[in-house]
């Protein structure tokens, strides 16, 4: 089989452009952070276009270790927009904080080009690879504030929980390998479905080895996803990384976390489904009531915004739970109006904290009046957050439900709509903050005009995304082969 | 110049949403001190939905009946959801309310100075949920709106309102939101049990469906009735209406008690009737009794208070029983009864609302035993209470008679329970006569006191409210058949 490289364009462009960024600061070290974001914006942005140009070239290449396909092609326009916005954002930020520039936006960019990789393998090693290829080059970002304590505490909490999670799953994928004899997808699947097909389509898991190896690696993704009870890293690391790197991860993680889980479950386990999908049910659950309880007394945005992101897994999860088309489609779809709804909320934690120093949601109070745009923007956000329609959100929210009622899962899905109601608790009492009490300190806060573009291209995404037929229909496409026996 | 005339008949409803929507979007965008700019936009908005209800109003064929003035784009075609706009009588009737409510709680805000602009666009983001609702004929837009109506009221009770502001704002959030939780499993429960081609939101073809599994019907009429009855007030999650109700400036107030706790009531009918007639008519003697607790625990709680804001909410909790119960009769009689007393309260407890709003503002107090004699000083409001109060115990003449005898005689008609459900329903009449004239004696009548002195009268824009309201009481006491001809075409899909 010839290797055709033109399939890994986009994951190559991404390379290139992170050593491109190191060279530039290395040659010109007077760039500063703001010109080296911005130039990793404008990179991230072209590769971008590049992806979705080429999003139907489709084909297996590496002798099945690599698989561009349309899962694999939505994926990659979640991660670039990500860095893409993420970059936007920091360039300030790393202005002002940062000493060493190139390697924070290098860093960023292999990340993303991890977790390209990561979506598009075709085999559980590439896989693995690419995760700790995304995962390891978030370490030192966790960390990159070397003067603060509670910095380079989150970058050695994030090490230890990910080296341990890591071991955890490749744990898991040795048992697969031990039983099946294979780690190529397409092998596993088909050598599945036979084995269910030859107990009448009944549950087809062998032997208790693969399920004892299923059960590590859902633990080892789970960590990605922040799904209760692998969370407990996310709130410390979250606080103390540096915003926007916090923005990131919570982020690009958590999607690394269900394409992998998308990719592995609906692919070669699916003849499995009877079995894991009881406990992505049961991880769902935990994730929506753990998640939004906690948020509750949360004094500080990002524990908030982190338990939030805990909860949101469990929404997340419902789509991949009910283990049909369109869930998984929902699932997609969420975490696409995720991405920009997240990264938005914590830009303006950014500005805010940079404006003021405060990160303590009482900081928020009168924000609308200090900063009618921002204030805007927040409560658009944390609206969407907590599914209020018309804003993406909600539409985000209606398909996971819809699919889970459509897979039977009421009981799920019960606890889904009671919850939001919860989180609607916690988001409100930052828009009181916001909007209704009266600023302490009435300075204006101004606005860094990237973070600016980031913000509105947030907004304008939630907001577009009411109309959400072309991005579920990519959805769609993207899922379809999964279910094609 | 035709062809403009025919796009704008053939999207009358699509403009009835743009006119409040577009003007929140312009206000939002101007600037600051622009405030004559804000409430000029928000008089023409309003104008513009009240000339667009008034067309509805006459161009709906009657002798045809049925849903009219439809728009159908398809929105999400695999979920089996579109954009499907239209309206019967009942629909016309509190678009047509609405619109009232809207225009003049507009003026009675005129003189709102803090952070107008911001109070305004959300006023009208709140107004383009309302007509939604009441337009919607997909059952997903309908919850869509439905949450778009709910949400502004958090800011604008949190930040414009009085008293515990910040308690009761969230309060009536929290509540209502958990009663669209409710509603949304209640309408995934119709959407994909239905016994339809295919899944679908679409209202009319729901509606032409076989129906569905009667014990199903049952389970879920009684999720869209909690959830929809939390917002129509009915008891006991009625709690968070009369802390809301006080706590809100006048014109939420005007808006909330007026037309969004008819939301509530017009879920049940739409929804819970029209699409579970086999449940409604299984849980019908509970809502019924449920209604009449309303009636009764609303009027005795409204006796007890001082607040005067706090009586006419309570009055408020009390008059959606009269409307409970007339759906609650399942027969022609009582839903057109019903609807007129949608109507009827709306336009009622809106005049209140801009009353108490009026005396608050320029006596700055509430609290009705130390009020006394006000009539001398401001006969324009005291008149205009009257008259509010008057329709409020059925008075002949005045809408709410008409109303009440309405829903009573379908109570009636209905037999069995509702026999003694009617009986018990008309002595709240009477206990509403006696808090009305008790809040007339304390505030309007009796010697005046004098550290009031130099208490005006109504003024400018502030009559607006008072005439147009007032007379719209009178006038549909008197003349109350073009309206119910218009809400019966309605109702006569609704029954057998």
């Amino acid at each position: 089989m010839p290797i055709d490289l033109s399939l890994l364009i986009p994951e190559i462009a991404a390379c290139g452009l992170a050593l491109a960024v190191l060279g530039a600061d290395l040659i010109w070290p007077r760039l500063g952070g703001r010109r080296l974001g911005i130039m990793t914006a404008v990179g991230a942005a072209a590769i971008l276009l590049v992806a979705f140009l080429r999003r139907d070239a489709v084909g297996v290449t590496l002798g099945g270790l690599f698989i561009a396909d349309a899962y694999a092609g939505f994926f990659r326009l979640i991660f670039l927009a990500a860095v893409l916005l993420v970059a936007l954002m920091s360039a300030d930020f790393v202005e002002r904080e940062v000493r060493r520039p190139g390697e924070y936006y290098t860093l960023l960019l292999f990340s993303t080009t991890g977790f390209m990789l990561m979506a598009a393998a075709g085999d559980l090693m590439t896989l693995y690879l690419g995760l700790e290829l995304g995962t390891i080059s978030l370490y030192p970002l966790a960390g990159y504030l070397k003067r603060e304590p509670r910095s380079g505490e989150a970058g050695l909490k994030f090490m230890i929980i990910g080296a341990a999670s890591s071991a955890t799953l490749l744990y898991g994928i040795s048992l697969i390998y031990g039983t099946l004899g294979t780690t190529v997808f397409a092998d596993l699947r088909r050598s599945l479905f036979e084995a269910s097909r030859s107990i009448g389509g009944g549950w087809a898991v062998p032997d208790s080895a693969l399920a004892l190896g299923m059960a590590f690696v859902i633990a080892g993704f789970s960590f990605k996803m922040v799904a209760v009870p692998f969370h407990m890293w996310a709130p410390d690391v979250y606080h103390g990384a540096p915003t926007p790197v916090t923005a990131y991860l919570s982020v690009a993680s958590k999607c690394a976390g269900f394409a992998v889980v998308g990719r592995v479950f609906l692919g070669p386990l699916l003849a499995t489904a009877p079995q894991w999908a009881m406990v992505l049910a049961g991880l769902s659950f935990a994730s929506m009531f753990y998640g939004n309880l906690v948020a509750i007394p949360q004094t500080n945005i990002k524990r908030m915004l982190a338990y939030s992101g805990i909860a949101q897994a469990g929404y997340l999860l419902v789509g991949f739970a009910a283990v049909t088309p369109l869930g998984a489609a929902s699932t997609l779809f969420y975490l696409l109006q995720y991405t920009f709804t997240n990264i938005g909320a914590f830009t303006v934690v950014t500005v805010v904290a940079q404006a003021t120093g405060r990160e303590d949601i009482a900081g928020y109070s009168g924000l609308s009046r200090r900063s009618p745009a921002l204030g805007f923007a927040l409560l658009l956000l944390l609206l969407s957050l907590g599914g209020i329609p018309p804003l993406a959100g909600f539409w985000a929210k209606l398909y996971v439900f819809a699919a889970g009622i459509g897979a039977g899962l009421w009981w799920l899905v019960t606890l889904g709509v009671l919850t939001t109601v919860i989180s609607l608790y916690y988001y409100l009492m930052v828009i009181k903050q916001a909007y209704i009490f009266d600023p302490v300190d009435t300075s204006p806060i101004p606005i860094p005009r990237p973070a600016a573009l980031t913000l509105l291209i947030c907004t304008a995404a939630i907001l577009v995304l009411a109309y959400p037929q072309p991005v579920l229909s990519l959805a769609e496409k993207a899922v379809r082969m999964f279910f094609v026996r | 110049m035709d062809n403009a005339i025919h796009w704008i008949q053939a999207h009358v409803l699509t403009l009835l949403l743009a006119s409040p929507a577009a003007a929140s979007v312009i206000m939002m965008a101007l600037p600051r001190a622009a405030k004559l700019a804000v409430r000029l936009t928000a008089a023409v908005a309003s104008g513009a939905t009240v000339l667009i209800a008034g067309y509805l109003f006459f161009a709906y064929d009657r002798g045809a009946g049925g849903i009219q003035f439809i728009e159908k784009v398809a929105w999400v075609p695999q979920l089996g959801l579109s954009y499907h706009l239209g309206v019967d009588g009942i629909g016309i009737s509190l678009v047509v309310l609405t619109a009232f409510i809207i225009s003049t709680g507009s003026f009675a805000s005129w003189t709102v100075e803090h952070r107008t602009k911001e109070f305004y666009a959300a006023l009208f983001a709140l107004v383009t949920g309302v007509f939604g609702v009441f337009v919607a004929m997909d059952l997903f837009f309908f919850f869509l709106f439905y949450e778009i109506a709910v949400l502004p009221m958090y800011l604008l009770i949190g930040i414009w309102g009085t008293g515990p502001k910040e308690y009761a704002a969230l309060k009536l959030t929290l509540y209502l939101l958990v009663g669209s939780a409710f509603v949304l499993v209640g309408l995934f429960g119709i959407y994909f049990y239905a016994d339809t081609p295919r899944h679908t939101f679409d209202f009319i073809e729901l509606s032409r469906s076989g129906g569905f599994n009667l014990g199903l019907q049952r389970i879920i009429f009684v999720l869209l009735y909690v959830g929809f009855g939390i917002l129509a007030g009915i008891w006991p999650l009625h709690t968070w209406s009369p802390d809301g109700h006080a706590s809100a400036p006048t014109a939420v107030s005007m808006l909330h008690a007026g037309v969004l706790m008819k939301l509530g009531a017009y879920g049940v009918l739409r929804i819970g009737v029209g699409l579970l007639p086999a449940g409604a008519q299984f849980w019908a003697p509970l809502v019924g009794g449920i209604a009449v607790v309303n009636i009764l625990y609303g009027a005795m709680s409204a006796m007890g208070q001082t607040d005067l804001k706090y009586v006419i909410a309570y009055s408020s909790v009390s008059h959606m029983g009269v409307v409970m119960l007339g759906i609650a009769t399942l027969n022609a009689v009582g839903l057109n009864g019903s609807v007129f007393q949608m109507f009827s309260h709306g336009i009622m407890t809106g005049l209140f609302f801009a009353l108490v709003g009026l005396v608050y503002e320029k006596a700055h107090t509430r609290d009705m035993p130390s009020m006394g004699g006000f009539a001398s000083r401001m006969p324009g409001i005291a008149a205009a209470f009257t008259i509010g109060g008057l329709a409020s115990f059925g008075v002949p003449g005045t809408s709410g008679f008409v109303a009440e005898l309405l829903v009573f005689l379908g109570a009636w008609r209905a037999g069995g329970i509702f026999t003694y459900l009617a009986i018990f329903a008309v002595f709240g009449i009477v206990v509403t006569a006696t808090y009305v004239l008790r809040v007339l004696q304390r505030v309007f009548l009796g010697p005046f006191k004098e550290h009031y002195e130099g208490l005006p009268d109504a003024r400018t824009t502030e009559w607006v409210a008072l005439v147009v309201l007032a007379a719209l009481l009178i006038l549909l006491g008197v003349l109350p058949g073009p309206m119910i001809s218009l809400i019966d075409t309605a109702v006569r899909s609704f029954v057998p």
